[in-house]
């Protein structure tokens, strides 16, 4: 399941809201939930990572910068369009949202609580 | 404000925190994720560079979301400890060596040596050959050569000397080990008698490098189990005190160093009338037709 990313942060960042954090405050959530989401998904992508890849990266850092920094950049694009991949670390980048959202479901009185249940059912 | 305000700004204060909280838990704990994936690539320039493609790759598939939401790459990987690199700026910007630079990655010594990464390095040394026997000019598999009487090779010899073997040729068991232990272990002046100037005991003391050259050739030629330097090399400097003066067991009663010169030269002498007198072949290992000429000799220029 891969869902829109930007309609998941829009959502997270509204709870925030109904949390009464300010908005420098929500900032700092989303930047710290993103590098939780980020690592997450950095994480699955390199589990995924061929060996052919893994070799043709420590050949090319052997070589010269611009060869090491071509190879980086071909795998890079070639795993762009891979959405098995993209898929895979989604949802490794899901599951960290889903923790948090799970934490945020406690937080506030009874009337934030319903409100928080109202945008996740949007989710 | 009122007291109610103050609560209530309190309360939220504290959940902001508790929210902060958690989301540094998620991040604590997907951090060790990373690295344990990095850790299951080892950890040298190529894993680091992998890491980084993955970040970059991250950076792709979540792009403009993850930046909009003001985390960067960059962030990360300073966070993971590989120091900080901006990568909002793009590909053209990726500056792998400076990443590494400030990570203070431990290069692999032996990648390093070879110029070749861990991983390749390693590899290629576990499926490397072994380098060919000094002695196997006759190319005698390596595990034959203590049954032809030849040498072990170098690292046969390193194995068995770490781990207790043997081999299994002329000399017998522990013959190595044996070996090691004369040099490593005996102490030479101690065991060695004296010159006598009455000449009752003329027993020349072995120079450091004869006795080197004897310990390193573990071929047996000491206890009379191999003949491979008997012959022709009876009368040399080298072979005196192992074959003729001494029984033959123990080279580290042999020392030329610090040998008289009378001495010295009598049992020279004393070794090749005892290795003519035999033609060429060892008889009497006691050395005592030695022993006997080089008193006389010692007596005389006493």
């Amino acid at each position: 399941m891969i869902q829109d990313i930007q309609k998941i942060n829009d959502c997270v960042a509204r709870i925030y809201e109904i949390l009464e954090f300010a908005p420098e405050q929500i900032e700092e959530l989303k930047g710290d939930l993103a590098k939780a989401q980020q690592a997450a998904a950095a994480a699955e992508m390199l589990k995924n990572l061929t060996q052919d890849e893994l070799k043709s990266i420590d050949e090319a850092a052997q070589k010269s910068d611009g060869e090491k920094k071509a190879a980086i950049e071909q795998i890079v694009k070639s795993r762009a369009a891979d959405k098995n991949l993209k898929q895979a670390a989604a949802i490794a980048a899901k599951k960290v949202l889903d923790e948090h959202i799970d934490y945020l479901k406690t937080q506030g009185d009874e009337a934030q609580k319903a409100e928080i249940a109202k945008i996740l059912a949007e989710m | 404000m009122s007291f109610e305000n103050l609560d209530k700004t309190e309360s939220l204060s504290e959940r902001f925190q508790g929210v902060v909280d958690n989301l540094g838990g998620l991040l604590k704990a997907q951090e060790d994720k990373l690295r344990q994936a990095i850790g299951d690539l080892s950890c040298d320039r190529r894993t680091c560079c992998v890491a980084l493609t993955a970040l970059m790759l991250a950076k792709t598939a979540f792009t403009p979301d993850l930046l909009e939401a003001g985390i960067t790459a960059g962030d990360l990987i300073g966070s993971l400890g590989f120091g900080g690199v901006d990568l909002n700026a793009g590909l053209d910007n990726f500056d792998v060596d400076g990443v590494l630079a400030q990570a203070e990655v431990v290069e692999n010594p032996i990648a390093s040596k070879n110029n070749m990464s861990g991983y390749h390095s390693m590899k290629v040394a576990a499926e490397a050959p072994l380098p060919p026997h000094p002695a196997d000019q006759k190319g005698i598999p390596i595990a034959n050569l203590a049954e032809q009487g030849a040498n072990p090779h170098p690292a046969q010899a390193d194995a068995e000397k770490i781990f207790g073997g043997s081999g299994s040729g002329d000399n017998g068991h522990g013959r190595i080990n044996e070996t090691l232990d004369v040099k490593n272990t005996l102490p030479v002046a101690e065991k060695l008698p004296s010159i006598d100037d009455s000449g009752s005991e003329t027993i020349i003391p072995a120079s450091a490098d004869q006795l080197d050259r004897d310990v390193q050739n573990p071929d047996g030629s000491n206890d009379g189990g191999d003949s491979k330097n008997i012959d022709g090399d009876l009368g040399s400097r080298e072979n005196i005190g192992t074959h003729h003066i001494e029984s033959g067991h123990d080279k580290t009663r042999v020392d030329l160093s610090g040998a008289h010169e009378g001495g010295q030269e009598a049992v020279e002498l004393g070794s090749r009338t005892g290795a003519d007198s035999v033609g060429g072949k060892i008889q009497d290992t006691s050395g005592k037709a030695g022993r006997d000429l080089a008193k006389n000799i010692f007596n005389k220029k006493s």
